[in-house]
């Protein structure tokens, strides 16, 4: 008994350690850019896109 | 399907976007193939390794930042600040390109510019400054003066710009806007102002 409650006391400071990291300004701010120069970059393909061919109207 | 909103023109038929994902990617692929070559591949994959290496590029200065101007006067922990200051710039970017979106390739040459150009490349070289002069300073006026002002231009480097972009990102729309009045205006673009003669 005295093991598993061991055991699942150290899992749960490994799940706040992990929080913990996970939640740190560093982190949130990398990812905050990850996402910016993901979108950014999609507009770029995009941008390649249309210049690589002519635009298709659907309507009319 | 009910379209409340048609004026009634013929609509193209639409039977054959709904398609699977998987066919829309080979389509793409496809067409891509059909009008570009396989430089169009080339193409695409130095973009996003480009901006793979943006993003490490970034994360590798801020901590080569922080590692130099560790335990140094006014200017401790600089790589944070390094690491905000590019995370504001992009996200403001980003958000920009959405308000903006006639100006959104100038919008990305100018998130890249201030990023690379102003806060990333000239903050390293001034952390790296900081840290070789750490040790020349003694106690008289000049050293401590000096000692102040270089700290000081780090955070005009590193961290002002972030300021200056969001502004003028948020006055863009006034940014292009013209100061005449509509008759100032007609004059000019009518060429009744006396300036032809």
């Amino acid at each position: 008994m005295l093991e598993f409650g061991n055991a699942l006391i150290s899992l749960i400071n490994g799940f706040i350690i992990f929080l913990n990291k996970l939640f740190s300004p560093v982190f949130i701010l990398s990812f905050i850019m990850f996402l910016s120069f993901l979108w950014i970059m999609l507009i770029e393909l995009d941008e390649l896109d249309r210049q690589s061919s002519k635009p298709e109207i659907g309507r009319h | 399907m009910n379209n409340f909103i048609s004026d009634g023109a013929p609509v193209k038929n639409n039977v054959e976007n709904k398609s699977s994902y998987t066919s829309k990617i080979t389509n793409y692929a496809d067409k891509i193939k059909y009008v570009e070559g396989l430089r169009g591949f080339s193409t695409r994959t130095t973009l996003v390794i480009r901006y793979i290496s943006y993003f490490l590029s970034i994360i590798i200065a801020s901590a080569l930042t922080q590692a130099l101007t560790n335990n140094i006067s006014y200017a401790d922990g600089g790589g944070f600040y390094m690491l905000l200051s590019s995370a504001t710039i992009s996200f403001t970017g980003a958000i920009s390109t959405l308000f903006y979106a006639n100006l959104r390739n100038e919008i990305i040459h100018k998130v890249k510019h201030y990023i690379f150009g102003i806060v990333i490349l000239p903050g390293t070289l001034l952390a790296g400054f900081l840290n070789i002069t750490k040790n020349f300073w003694g106690d008289d006026t000049l050293s401590s003066t000096l000692s102040l002002a270089i700290p000081v231009i780090f955070l005009v480097t590193v961290v002002l710009p972030s300021f200056i972009f969001v502004k003028e990102m948020t006055g863009l729309r006034s940014l292009y806007k013209s100061n005449l009045d509509d008759q100032e205006a007609v004059t000019l673009w009518t060429r009744q102002d006396g300036l032809q003669r």
